[in-house]
């Protein structure tokens, strides 16, 4: 007998180096005896049989938030299938079950696979600079100070950023690493220098709450995903204050029209694309508008094809038919009552004389009425006016902003007209008339487009001339009557906007299928009360001018009255996933039990200037101002418009000041002066500067960033290239020239180039992220953790649950986060201590703060026209002790704010003190008698019990406060649920359907299907807008300088006039239109490097051209291509299909470059991923702020990261490839 | 079931393919030398100085290169021992970190010489599960416990247990995985990697492959490991033997 280890031939040192830990073995090495032969015929036997059955589900990126189990055997996942036990719909409609999709039912073997992320990784290269200089130094902090201060070594690892190199380390060292890097960071720059990015919290809470919950303890700037992603559609702040609110999946069945409009349902949302073909054996008419042969078009009964872009067009003239045929020539009273109480429609606009006509200017109020003194009450630069139709006298009802805040509003933020009757348009009233200009953007030298004369009724009130909403939406869409001006002379008047015949010339839609298509789909809704839908996806959602687009697709639910209305509506399915308990989740991913608030950053406003594509602009913001405007823009650039919306409170800037934010406290201490004072006075000296007006200045630059659950250069990072040059400073493909120079940000001749010290990304992949971060480290997968899901397509919370411990050395995103914030606190001890915070907080959505800047006029006091008033004309200065010592201890309690403040979500305060009672005996306690939070489990627990939609107490509470606000009955729609409370195990037992509560505007009340603004419409409930109506006009002076009070069709933007031919010339080439859609084969990156779904997809990239581009430029299907422009270059196969339309192409989102990307023949270097084609653009109307629905909220307004409005030059290449 | 009686002769290799030289990675049994095959004790050390080469090396292995290079020596002279031979004088010569780069870009990054040997027979689809749960019924069923940290098809587990068991049961798996394998030595000498010398002393000791399995590593390694099968076949039991059996 002897011991395993001493196998003949090995000596002591390796003595303890086996894999097998018991046996009784042979003096040779082998076993002494088999142990019952037959065991494995048994085994055999038994093979389907498992030993445990764990649901557990796919989280990060994908909406289906399905269910599934996976069967273990002997600690080894073994298979998995589809959950079947969802909660059934009721006996009138299809059931959620099962749902699954290909992608998902790949899944379960990233567990296992060779590409899995197994161990901690750095790149050697930095690896042993560190351990040379920790050694020599001792002090991890001091040592990351030398290494990363010194320009030689800083630039050696830099440069070898997503160059291979890497080298296995553990997690004690790479934890170490990162916290000398945190601390060393917030020390020596600013808290706010260290960014933490990971998106879409909704599927998997509990993992995204463990970085923000950190980075917000020390004092991180957390980036926005919703908007930076370009899904976050701004029309729906703009419209109806609110981020986003859709009908869960089974609502399509209950539609009776249904359009889906760029969103391509059976790929994008395939375990919930069935109601959409079940639907259609109720009745229901399916239409498709689509450039392309999408997989969705074969569903439909008709299928509109408008050229890329062009959607806007096409819906405006829509809406021209629906005026002209549903309000003009006849009038229909369900539209016309719904119109007059939930929409802005009759209310009063100012006109203001230009020229020799006139412009509308902003709403009436009732400060106009009464003047702004005491006689007019409170907030009454808030309150907007209509007229009566039965007196003619003006009345300013209920439910705008103006009653939302303060005494007066109490019970009187509501929808209740109190027996008043809008006067919806002047045109019967009045006898006078005049001509308006309006903007039109199909024309015109510039993209600000010209002028089309127009004109309205009106009529004097307080002395001024107003007209209403209606009559400025029937001048905009040109639905002729009596009136000045120039209007179409019939449907098929092409000359004129917005005519059926007029948008024939844009989209190659015929005009008279737009009528045909516009009729049916308002008289559905004439005959079924509403049930009329459009499902808008990505395909309309990724343009620039997207804004706009859907406004004007909004414009037609509301006049029809769809919305609020069960099968009717928008349908907005483009990255929006539900957290639907998001009272508890965002208090405590936000740690606003210790602190408030957070720094919360608009995600494509860093990017644009972390990655330095501000550099490279061609135009200014002028470019895109109405010629009807004030010339505000003129000589703007985007990064000036950036750095005023940040000095006024507009959005978020973070990195803040071009100063440390920790001293600032301690500066005005010494001064002996209020913290806020203090900053005003040095920012009005000029002493201080925001850190936007000089984003070159290396005291300025992002330092740390961390990337988890995301993948950010492989995925959502537009304009790749420039990240990769001026971010990380390694090798990119942009050959793009630098352009105009700001008016007022500091311009540096020399471009930085490696801005940022520490790049880690937390995955279980190897993405292109991992491959250019620092530091990679290995993630357990999605059933390997324990975490909770929902979305918006269903409405049930489940579980993630782990199936087998974390492999290898993964670990749960939440254990990883813990772990940092022990090693940071350890290290902060000495190094930072106990220090006074400054953070400076955007004027925010959904508090008092909306009433900050009237009439959303800019006011500036850079240029002395106002003073810097914290709060008021720029961003509020807020004071936060914090303690970086304790940091790892408070990330596993539930701090004393929840105790003291309550929680707060959409203005609506709950006060859990039972719930803490209860999360104190459910999860234990810690040593203070604090609720614990220490593991992701315990995490879960505390998210549903804080939260209105899994708590009925809560939401009912809630409930009850809000009637207060509103006057009006709204408890008892959660009554039937007030005792109900949602436990983490009951969402591991089966998917829990959620409680309706006031965190949502829809209602579950009674097993209805949900579908958004059902309370407001049938509760008097106001939207979060000035008005407290759905909003066709905005009268921000931003908006109202881009030509865009009113919904209009903005072309995509002309890339051919802004940068010329791109193309070298020599080969054949073609320029065409480059779209980015989503794919069958992936969920963003995820799944798109599995064999199973490479084997799909003809596995590498590719792009999908149209038989007319191909034949053009000598390409067959299959030959290899390069893809090139400005800002970067993409190697692919041609998939040449008659599905396309020629002069546009497709590469589909997010394949890595590590999935068999070759050379390029242009560089030699490795072919670049989409988005190195792509570059960020701002559009000015997405910086606002500071005003009624306009006021920031994190991922609820904010620049999108648009992406479609982009050009390429295709060339066929050598077809040898090398990698 | 009929054992193989133990020692048996090596089947010889296949030649090279017509039109193209032999490939610089075939064993060197194939130059033609007569080799005296290896005793079982040397075996089993053999397989288990093959499990400890392939393993990363940490601190721990770097600090055993000597003691690993003396049992290199110790074994009698063999295909096997020449280029493991070869392999210890680069794996004692190069830098920790160099040698940590080296192991990381071909065996954690790369797919194609991944050390996980079920992945080249099934891919990522689901009849891997059920192929690693045989490896580690096989381990059990033979009286050692499965490492709870590591896959049981991950290469040093299989071969530490074919040098623990013994040829018959104990190299069934490497058997079984033998196109496998040679994916993998293959995968190293394309890519001009040190550790394919030691796959190549590990496949001297193996059976070659037949004409059969030859054609089939060509495809492997054209077409890369097998994906999810559409129809109703995947969902069924498996549908040969070697799928469950060792």
């Amino acid at each position: 007998m002897t011991d395993i280890d001493s196998t003949p031939g090995m000596g002591p040192l390796l003595a303890a180096r086996t894999f097998f830990t018991r046996s009784e073995i042979s003096a040779d090495g082998r076993t002494l005896h088999q142990i019952n032969p037959s065991g494995w015929d048994r085994f055999y036997r038994d093979r389907w049989a498992h030993d445990k059955v764990v649901r557990s589900t796919h989280g990060v990126n994908c909406t289906g938030s399905c269910s599934w189990q996976v069967f273990v055997k002997d600690g080894l996942i073994t298979w998995e299938h589809q959950a079947t036990d969802y909660p059934s719909v009721g006996p009138d409609s299809p059931e959620y079950e099962p749902r699954g999709c290909p992608r998902g039912a790949s899944f379960s073997w990233y567990t296992y696979s060779p590409s899995r992320v197994r161990y901690p990784y750095v790149r050697g290269v930095l690896l042993e600079m560190w351990r040379e200089t920790k050694a020599r130094l001792g002090d991890p902090v001091l040592a990351w100070a030398e290494l990363t201060g010194d320009p030689e070594r800083a630039r050696a690892y830099k440069r070898a950023r997503g160059k291979g190199g890497f080298v296995r380390s553990s997690w004690d060292e790479v934890l170490e690493l990162m916290a000398a890097a945190h601390v060393h960071t917030v020390k020596q720059y600013g808290p706010d220098r260290v960014v933490g990015f990971s998106p879409i919290p909704a599927m998997s809470m509990a993992s995204f709450a463990a970085g923000t919950r950190f980075l917000s303890m020390i004092g991180g700037t957390l980036l926005s995903f919703y908007d930076w992603y370009a899904d976050l559609p701004i029309a729906s702040p703009q419209v109806w204050g609110d981020q986003t609110d859709v009908p869960e999946a089974a609502d399509w069945w209950n539609s009776r029209y249904l359009i889906m409009w760029g969103s391509n349902i059976p790929v994008t949302r395939t375990p919930d694309a069935h109601f959409m073909t079940e639907a259609r054996y109720q009745g229901t008419k399916v239409v498709a508008v689509s450039p392309d042969y999408a997989d969705n078009v074969k569903f439909a009964d008709d299928w509109l094809a408008p050229h890329p872009g062009t959607d806007g067009a096409l819906a405006m003239a829509m809406g021209h038919v629906v005026l002209t045929e549903f309000f003009r020539d006849r009038q229909v009273p369900y539209f016309t009552d719904y119109v007059r109480k939930y929409t802005d429609l009759p209310f009063l606009v100012t006109l203001e004389p230009r020229g020799d006509a006139y412009v509308p200017r902003r709403f009436l109020t009732a400060a106009d009425l009464l003047g702004d003194g005491d006689d007019a009450g409170e907030n009454a630069e808030f309150k907007t006016v209509f007229l009566d139709s039965g007196t003619g006298a003006p009345v300013v009802p209920n439910g705008s902003l103006g009653f939302r805040w303060g005494q007066e509003g109490e019970g009187r933020w509501n929808l209740d007209l109190g027996g008043a009757d809008p006067e919806l348009t002047l045109f019967d009233r009045s006898e006078r008339a005049v001509a308006v200009d309006l903007p039109r953007f199909d024309e015109g030298a510039t993209e600000g487009g010209t002028v089309m004369r127009r004109g309205v009724p009106v009529t004097e009130v307080g002395g001024k001339l107003v007209t209403t909403v209606f009559d400025l939406l029937m001048a905009q869409y040109g639905v002729a009557r009596d009136l000045p001006g120039e209007w179409p002379e019939s449907y098929l008047d092409a000359s004129r906007p917005y005519t059926p015949a007029w948008a024939e010339e844009i989209t190659s839609v015929p005009a008279a299928t737009i009528a045909r298509i516009a009729r049916e789909f308002a008289r559905n809704a004439e005959r079924t009360r509403g049930k009329s839908m459009i499902a808008m996806g990505a395909g309309t959602n990724h343009w620039f001018h997207s804004d706009q687009i859907y406004r004007s697709f909004l414009t037609l639910v509301l006049l029809t009255g769809c919305q609020g209305v069960n099968g009717g509506g928008w349908a907005h399915y483009v990255g929006q996933e539900k957290v639907r308990p998001i009272t508890g989740f965002q208090h405590l991913a936000f740690a606003f039990d210790w602190q408030r608030p957070t720094r919360h950053m608009a995600g494509t406003a860093f990017w644009y200037l972390a990655t330095d594509q501000w550099r490279y602009e061609q135009f200014g913001a002028g470019e895109l101002a109405s010629p009807l405007g004030s010339g505000a823009f003129d000589g703007k650039s985007f990064a000036d418009c950036n750095a005023q919306a940040a000095r006024l409170g507009w959005l978020p800037s973070q990195p803040t000041f071009n100063r440390n934010p920790l001293t600032l406290a301690d500066e005005a201490g010494r001064a002996g002066i209020p913290v806020a004072e203090h900053v005003a006075n040095e920012l009005k000296s000029g002493n201080l500067r925001f850190a936007a007006e000089d984003p070159g200045d290396p005291a300025n630059f992002p330092r740390v960033l961390t990337v988890w659950r995301a993948n950010l250069l492989g995925s959502s990072g537009k304009g790749n290239e420039y990240f990769l040059r001026h971010l990380l400073g390694t090798d990119a493909e942009t050959r793009n020239q630098e352009g105009l120079h700001p008016a007022e940000v500091t311009w540096r001749e020399e471009a930085a180039e490696g801005k940022l010290d520490l790049l880690t990304a937390i995955d279980f992949r190897m993405t292109s992220t991992a491959l250019f971060s620092d530091i990679v480290l290995p993630a357990a997968t999605w059933y390997e953790k324990h975490d909770l899901s929902s979305t918006d397509m269903h409405p049930f919370v489940h579980a993630f649950n782990p199936a087998i411990a974390p492999p290898w050395q993964t670990r749960s995103d939440y254990d990883a986060f813990l772990a940092l914030a022990d090693r940071f606190s350890e290290l902060a001890a000495d190094h930072l201590g106990r220090r006074t915070d400054v953070l400076a907080v955007p004027l925010t959505h959904d508090t008092p703060d909306e009433l900050a800047q009237p009439g959303g006029r800019v006011r500036d006091w850079k240029y002395g026209e106002c003073e810097p008033v914290p709060g008021r004309t720029m961003p509020k200065i807020v004071t936060i002790e914090r303690d970086y010592a304790a940091v790892g201890e408070r990330m596993r309690s539930i701090g004393p704010l929840f105790a003291e403040s309550g929680l707060t979500t959409k203005a609506v305060t709950y006060r859990v003190g039972p719930e803490l009672d209860y999360l104190a005996v459910k999860n234990g306690t810690d040593g203070e008698g604090r609720v614990s939070l220490d593991t992701a489990d315990r995490m879960c627990e505390a998210i549903l019990a804080l939260s209105g939609t899994t708590n009925g107490r809560l939401a009912t509470q809630g409930f009850e406060s809000l009637e207060r606000r509103t006057g009006t009955k709204l408890a008892d729609l959660s009554a039937e649920h007030e005792g109900k409370r949602i436990t983490f195990a009951d969402t591991q037992s089966r998917p829990q359907p959620v409680i309706t509560s006031p965190e949502w505007s829809g209602s579950e009340t009674g097993g209805r299907r949900y579908s958004a603004f059902v309370i407001n419409v049938e509760r008097d409930k106001p939207w979060h807008t000035l008005t407290g109506r759905q909003q066709f006009f905005l009268d921000h002076d931003w908006i109202t300088e881009l030509g865009e009070q009113l919904p209009a069709y903005r072309p995509p933007l002309n890339m051919g006039r802004h940068y010329g031919d791109q193309g070298d010339g020599g080969a054949a080439e073609v320029t065409v239109r480059y779209l980015t859609p989503h794919s069958k084969w992936s969920i963003h990156s995820e799944y798109q490097d599995n064999a199973y779904m490479l084997a799909l997809s003809r596995g590498g990239p590719t792009i999908w051209m149209s038989t007319e581009d191909a034949a053009a430029i000598g390409v067959a299907d299959n030959d290899w291509i390069e893809a090139y422009n400005r800002n970067g270059v993409v190697v692919a196969r041609a998939v040449v299909s008659h599905r396309m339309p020629a002069g546009t192409v497709y590469m589909y989102h997010a394949k890595d470059r590590n999935v068999n990307v070759p050379l390029t023949e242009r560089s030699g270097r490795r072919g670049g991923v989409h988005n190195s084609l792509t570059r960020l653009l701002l559009k000015p109307s997405h910086l606002i702020g500071g005003y009624a629905q306009f006021t920031y909220a994190f991922n609820y307004y904010g620049p999108t990261g648009n992406q479609r409005d982009e050009v390429t030059v295709i060339r066929r290449r050598g077809q040898e490839v090398t990698y | 079931m009929k054992l193989r009686t133990w020692p048996r002769r090596l089947t010889p290799a296949a030649p090279a393919r017509p039109g193209r030289p032999g490939h610089p990675g075939e064993p060197a049994r194939q130059a033609g030398r007569a080799l005296p095959e290896l005793c079982p004790q040397d075996r089993a050390t053999l397989l288990r100085l093959v499990s400890l080469l392939l393993q990363y090396p940490d601190p721990g292995l770097i600090a055993a290169r000597d003691e690993l290079a003396a049992a290199v020596g110790r074994l009698p002279e063999s295909a096997a021992r020449e280029s493991l031979t070869r392999f210890v004088e680069w794996f004692r010569a190069t830098e920790p970190m160099a040698l940590a780069r080296a192991y990381v870009e071909t065996f954690d990054l790369r797919r194609k010489s991944s050390l996980y040997l079920t992945y080249y027979l099934h891919g990522d689809t689901r009849r891997r599960g059920m192929a690693l749960l045989t490896l580690k019924q096989r381990y059990r069923v033979a009286g050692l416990t499965p490492p709870e940290g590591e896959l049981p098809d991950f290469l040093p587990v299989v071969c530490e247990f074919a040098a623990l068991a013994g040829p018959a049961a104990g190299e069934a798996a490497l058997r079984q995985h033998r196109k496998g394998l040679e994916l993998i030595r293959t995968a190293l000498h394309d890519g001009g990697s040190p550790y394919a010398g030691v796959l190549d002393a590990l496949c001297a000791e193996l059976p070659g492959l037949s004409e059969a399995e030859r054609a089939a590593v060509a495809d492997l390694a054209l077409a890369g490991p097998p994906a999810e099968e559409v129809g109703l076949a995947p969902f069924g039991p498996p549908l040969n033997e070697l799928e469950v059996r060792p």
